[in-house]
């Protein structure tokens, strides 16, 4: 809707919109001895520099020839002349401030956005030992900054988009052209068109969109909370987003090779960076395995064990009132139950149900008689091992259930099957035409540069093939 | 799926993942059982001819053009005669599958149980059967990348550990009975028409330099894992050989017998399993591939729901006449697959051929 | 489709639940299961087999996994398998012989076909073909009740001799279920077991209470051997005798050998040697003469100890072994080897596997001679040397 020159009917108008928040001010002054309002969200808005750079200026005008020409004395950055009341209410909303004098058709608005933000700190996820300290923020602008920062090349590309209905939140678009494979950032983009929903609190919505498999168990979208990882998966060929309110950032194609890459193993030395690699995936096979092997062997491959911990178990499990399934899936319930709660409870809280879930629960439990102490030892040497890969635990902890489960039924067997199974689903999946399996399946030479095992930087000559990038040679070698 | 082409390296792969995994179970003491000592060169005869034959379905390939069996049939003589001799593809396969799955049924019953029902090893094997069918070439193609070291890894470490048992003079004399060699191999030829396979494959590898010299390197490396297997098995057991059925958790229990970490054979043996299933799968795999050519169903999970629950029916219902029907199959089924394998791609050279289609190369397959 | 796939799914779920969480279809319960660590077998002329289980039981009062004082359970059938079930009933346990590793024969079951007690092992696949086998003097019950000083459990004590003499001394012939099997079924059916004796030691003194209680302890002897042709057993190898039919054919690490009243260092004295790079070749000549072993050997000797010494030299580690004491050494080897031989024709047992050998590495000769075996010829070469040389 258009605005009017009368002052009274903008402001009906706008108050009828969004006049009935509190935080909303309209302060009444005057121009050139002209009624005008200014108008802006309380909380959002820079009020000292609108008195002191906006008003002050303005009631220093002796006349108004035009908005135009009364706008052109701010001498702030942002300054534009509107005339809809809908982009009126977007801008308030925004954190700018509107200003209406009577006599005027349509107004001025003025970014004057003072958002209280988090500094940039060290991300809690995705921790490096050496590495850059730095971490992505709630603030897209923030985020945008450390990306320009640290990416000075005018081959970035940063595309812009309003999703959520409601909430109209920012989200951009990042890619390197040239770099990144053409298909993908228009896939991606017109992904990021389609979405209708009415807010998007977080970047994890926007992921559960560019999902190409809804049903998945598994993780689709990468993300990583440090621009660094952001920019060298830019650097590979992958495209970037992120939105406004979130942390994390979002990468596309995903491929599930990418969370057995730490940040840090490119910082260290590539001998400590295979070791840690080579860890995480015997660690997640542990956390994965380890449970369901061992129910399994005690319900139908007892000669799977060792005869002297085939004893330990005997004598453990003497008069538990549990079968090995049973008690198996009941002590990682529990562990559940204390991964949820440690994770819910307020910090100080936390602390205190650590203590009572490891030494309490788990002491009482085993000296009542409910579950046998190898069983819990199992179960903890999972706990831990699944979170030597913790970007994927939402993956992993549901994997570790359909195991114990499978193993629980039917034994080693049913662990084979369900790993065909899942093998044969994860091997023929494409995520925006990447093989999800890569390097592995299919077997891409080139890409075991940076897979389980990995080379020195300046060995890795070229792009992954896997994400398709037009530019392949990535660095010279100076020999 | 239709359209999916499989790459050499893919081909060569399950060559020799899938292919060496489908003969570890009992062709080792079978081929002992009538060869003895000459158990080597009686997998080796066999496989030997099933190279040649798998080198004439390659060039067969070449000279086709890209076209696949079906393409090069519905050309010449109609697409309802092709759909027939498609038909008459499935039923082989269906025949072939018998025996593996009756072995891998067996091999996970006896080894990796003390006691189970039928039901709890018959039907996940089936659902991963059916689901592996349903996914198609680029399914095995992919799976294969992956197979291929559960193979390599599981049968060498069981090599490994039988090494210190063998008794090389277990294999003498030499050539001295012929004629059991000869035996050895005509009572084990049902493990050994591969070539068939590749008949399959025929106008769906993504063809390049070498391609035939590629493929018929890793089937002869496929060949030499096998013997080194069958070897190291007949080296340790000797004239016992013939009753090792579960070789994979039988090699390997010697070494491990009086250390104190237990059966880590077992692991290696595990290994195995993994393949197997897939191996096992694999004859179901193509019979499915051959019914959805025949009768194009509209939802592509038919055909092999329809293959798998004919093969389920009948291992469960011959489960009780094992012995009969393994008999039966060893003795007669060997024909009828034998002409499909080697009389009717030698039939297909006959054929006038045609230019070959250079395809775009992609990065990945 | 998406909703049959979540019904599908929904199904697939319950039906995984189902079988979690009821999971009773033949499962063994490793509580109740009777983990069988060695088998005593024998036989007695009413009743058949009488198998004597000795079970491992875990000590409930150890924090560590140590085996409680052990339990040995016996089972009658007319079969091992019977007797081996019957243990079961009367136990209500499920005896699992997957961890069995010994088998330990009654001097009883001599008089029968030995692989009409070991084929149940060979054709089932419960027990490991791995499992070693001896004979023992006595009843086999017996033997697995004996208390050892080495191990609380008699099994594991006989496992330990068997085992760790065959790396080192070689004064054992090991054997195990396959090996014995593999020999019977061979060209020479001849096979071999090890003979364990029982050799009670002192009075070993335990408190028990208020007053000391007295149990006798006991050790193993086990450097005898019995052999056997096609199951039936023919004689028995004395240590010395098993010693060299042990080490023919294959590389010692750690054999000795002890020759008495020879003059070493000025002086009759007996001394044992230490056999290093022990080598032997053995072949089957067939001619017009008919069959001749011909076996060949060459070792080298150092002295490891004397019961007499000579001069500070004497003490060395590498003494130079005069000619005749290496004379007296090929003498004693070929006495040993030659009484194995005759002693063995005789009882037409094929020992040196002369059949085998001809069968493997002169086919074309076999079928003629292969009736010929125990009219066989010995040709025997030794040699000995002096370390030091």
């Amino acid at each position: 809707m258009e605005l009017f020159s009368e002052l009274n009917l903008n402001r009906d108008l706008i108050e009828t919109k969004i006049g009935e928040s509190d935080d909303v001010v309209f302060f009444s002054f005057s121009v050139a001895g002209k009624d005008a309002v200014a108008i802006y969200v309380d909380s959002i808005t820079d009020k000292e520099l609108l008195g002191l750079e906006v008003l002050a200026r303005i009631e220093r005008e002796k006349e108004i020839s035009d908005l135009k020409k009364l706008s052109e004395i701010i001498t702030l950055a942002s300054v534009k002349i509107i005339t809809s009341s809908t982009e009126c209410v977007k801008e308030i909303l925004n954190g700018n401030a509107v200003i209406f004098i009577d006599g005027q058709t349509g107004a001025i608005s003025v970014d004057l956005k003072k958002y209280e933000t988090r500094s940039i700190s060290e991300p809690p996820t995705g921790f490096a030992i050496k590495g850059p300290r730095n971490g992505f923020t709630e603030t897209i602008k923030t985020n945008l900054s450390l990306i320009r920062r640290y990416l000075k090349s005018e081959k970035l590309r940063i595309e812009n988009f309003e999703i959520g209905t409601i909430t109209s939140s920012s989200v951009s678009l990042l890619y390197i052209d040239g770099i990144a494979k053409k298909q993908v950032t228009d896939k991606i983009r017109r992904k990021l068109n389609e979405i209708v929903i009415d807010g998007v609190p977080d970047s994890s919505y926007v992921a559960k969109f560019l999902n190409e498999r809804k049903n998945s168990l598994f993780k689709q979208v990468g993300t990583t909370e440090r621009p660094d990882v952001f920019i060298e998966r830019l650097l590979e060929g992958r495209v970037g987003i992120l939105v406004d309110g979130s942390p994390f950032a979002l990468t596309l194609p995903y491929m599930l090779i990418e969370d057995f890459q730490s940040a840090e193993d490119y910082y260290i030395s590539s001998f400590r960076a295979n070791l840690a690699r080579g860890i995480r995936v015997v660690s997640l096979a542990i956390a994965i395995f380890l449970p369901a092997f061992f129910v399994s062997a005690q319900l139908f491959h007892i000669q799977l064990l060792p005869l002297n911990f085939l004893l330990t178990i005997v004598n453990g499990i003497r008069g538990i009132p549990l079968s090995p399934s049973l008690e198996m899936f009941f002590i990682l319930l529990i562990f559940e139950i204390l991964n949820e709660t440690s994770v819910r409870m307020p910090k100080y809280v936390g602390m205190a149900i650590g203590v009572v879930g490891a030494l309490v629960l788990g002491e009482t439990v085993v000296h009542a008689g409910i579950v046998s102490t190898p069983a819990v030892l199992i179960m903890a040497l999972s706990g831990i091992c699944i979170y030597t890969v913790p970007d994927i635990v939402e993956s992993t902890s549901v994997l570790r259930l359909l195991f114990l489960m499978f193993a629980g039924s039917i034994g080693v067997y049913g662990i084979i099957v369900c790993f065909g199974i899942i093998l044969i689903y994860l091997s023929t999946i494409e995520n925006y035409g990447s093989p999800y399996l890569a390097p592995y399946s299919p077997l891409i030479s080139n890409d075991l540069q940076d897979g389980i095992t990995m080379k020195r930087i300046d060995e890795m000559l070229r792009r992954p093939e896997s994400i398709g990038s037009p530019n392949k040679i990535r660095s010279k070698t100076n020999e | 799926m239709n359209d999916f082409k499989i790459s050499v390296r893919q081909i060569c792969f399950m060559t020799i993942g899938l292919i060496t995994a489908s003969k570890l179970i009992f062709m080792t003491s079978i081929t002992a059982e009538y060869a003895k000592e000459g158990i080597l060169f009686s997998i080796a005869a066999d496989m030997l001819v099933n190279a040649v034959f798998i080198f004439i379905a390659l060039k067969l390939d070449e000279k086709f053009g890209g076209k696949t069996i079906f393409e090069i049939l519905s050309e010449r003589i109609g697409v309802p005669a092709a759909k027939i001799i498609y038909f008459i593809f499935f039923a082989i396969f269906f025949l072939k599958s018998y025996l593996p799955v009756i072995e891998h049924e067996e091999y996970i019953k006896k080894t990796l149980y003390e006691t189970a029902p039928l039901y709890a090893n018959v039907i996940p094997f089936f659902i991963l059967s059916i689901y592996f069918s349903y996914k198609g070439l680029k399914g095995l193609a992919r799976a294969s990348d992956v197979l291929v070291w559960f193979t390599v890894v599981g049968s060498l470490c069981l090599i490994a550990l039988t090494l210190p048992n063998v008794d090389i003079t277990e294999f003498l004399p030499v050539l001295a009975r012929p004629r059991l060699v000869l035996s050895g191999s005509l009572k084990t030829a049902l493990w050994h028409f591969d070539s068939i396979y590749y008949l399959l494959l025929v106008g769906r590898i993504k063809r390049e330099k070498k391609t035939e010299l590629k493929i018929i390197s890793a089937y002869l490396l496929s060949m030499v894992l096998t013997l080194l297997y069958a070897g190291a098995t007949y080296g340790e057991y000797g004239v016992l050989t013939e009753r090792q059925y579960f070789p994979p958790v039988e090699m390997g229990m010697i070494s491990v017998a009086l250390i104190n970490v237990g059966r880590i054979d077992y692991f290696a043996a595990i290994l195995i399993s993994f393949s197997q299933i897939f191996s096992a799968a694999l004859p179901l795999f193509f019979a499915s591939l051959c019914l959805q050519k025949t009768f194009s169903f509209k939802n592509k999970i038919i055909a092999p729901i329809v293959v798998n629950l004919l093969s389920f029916i009948l291992i469960t219902a011959t489960s009780d006449l094992i012995f009969v029907f393994y008999d039966l199959f060893t003795d007669y089924a060997v024909y009828p697959i034998a002409v499909v394998s080697f009389i009717f791609p030698i039939i297909l050279a006959f054929f006038k051929g045609e230019k070959q289609i250079k395809g775009e190369r992609l990065l990945y397959e | 489709m998406n909703k049959i796939k979540s019904k599908a799914l929904f199904l697939a779920i319950i039906g995984l639940s189902a079988t979690f969480f009821s999971n009773d279809f033949g499962v063994i319960d490793i509580e109740k299961t009777a983990i069988i660590v060695a088998l005593g077998i024998d036989i007695d002329e009413s009743e058949g087999y009488i198998v004597s289980t000795q079970i491992a039981t875990p000590d409930p009062a150890s924090e560590a996994n140590v085996l409680n004082d052990q339990t040995t359970i016996e089972g009658k059938g007319k079969t091992i398998a019977q007797a081996v079930d019957n243990v079961g009933k009367n136990t209500g346990w499920y005896p699992l012989l997957t961890y069995c590793q010994l088998i330990i024969l009654g001097e009883k079951v001599l008089d029968t076909d030995i692989m009409d007690i070991l084929g149940v092992f060979v054709r089932t696949d419960k027990v490991p073909s791995s499992a070693l086998v001896a004979i023992c003097e006595g009843k086999a019950k017996e033997v697995l009740s004996a208390t050892s000083p080495l191990d609380s459990v008699s099994s594991f004590a006989i496992e330990k001799i068997l085992v760790k003499q065959i790396a080192k001394t070689d004064c054992v012939a090991m054997v195990n279920v396959k090996d014995f099997a593999c020999g019977y079924y061979g060209i020479s059916g001849f096979s071999y077991a090890p003979y364990i004796k029982t050799v009670d030691t002192d009075a070993k003194n335990t408190a028990g209470g208020e007053s000391e209680k007295s149990q006798t302890t006991s050790l193993f002897d086990v450097t005898q051997t019995c052999y056997f042709d096609k199951g039936m057993s023919k004689g028995k190898l004395n240590p010395s005798q098993t010693l060299i039919f042990n080490i023919l054919g294959k590389k010692t690490l750690e054999a000795y050998l002890t020759l008495e009243n020879i003059e070493i260092f000025g002086q009759k004295a007996d001394a044992t040697f230490n056999i290093e790079n022990f080598s032997s070749n053995k072949k089957v000549i067939a001619d017009e003469n008919g069959l001749t072993l011909d076996i060949s050997l060459n070792a080298t000797l150092a002295l490891r100890d004397a019961n007499k010494t000579g001069d500070l030299k004497s003490l060395s580690a590498i003494v130079d072994i005069p000619d005749a004491v290496l004379n007296a050494a090929e003498l004693e080897l070929k006495e040993i080897i030659q009484s194995i031989f005759i002693k063995t024709q005789e009882e037409k047992c094929d020992v040196f596997k002369i059949g085998e050998t001809l069968f493997k590495f002169d086919y074309n000769n076999y079928e003629k001679f292969k009736d010929k075996i125990f009219n066989s010829k010995l040709n025997l070469t030794i040699k000995c040397n002096s370390v030091k040389k």
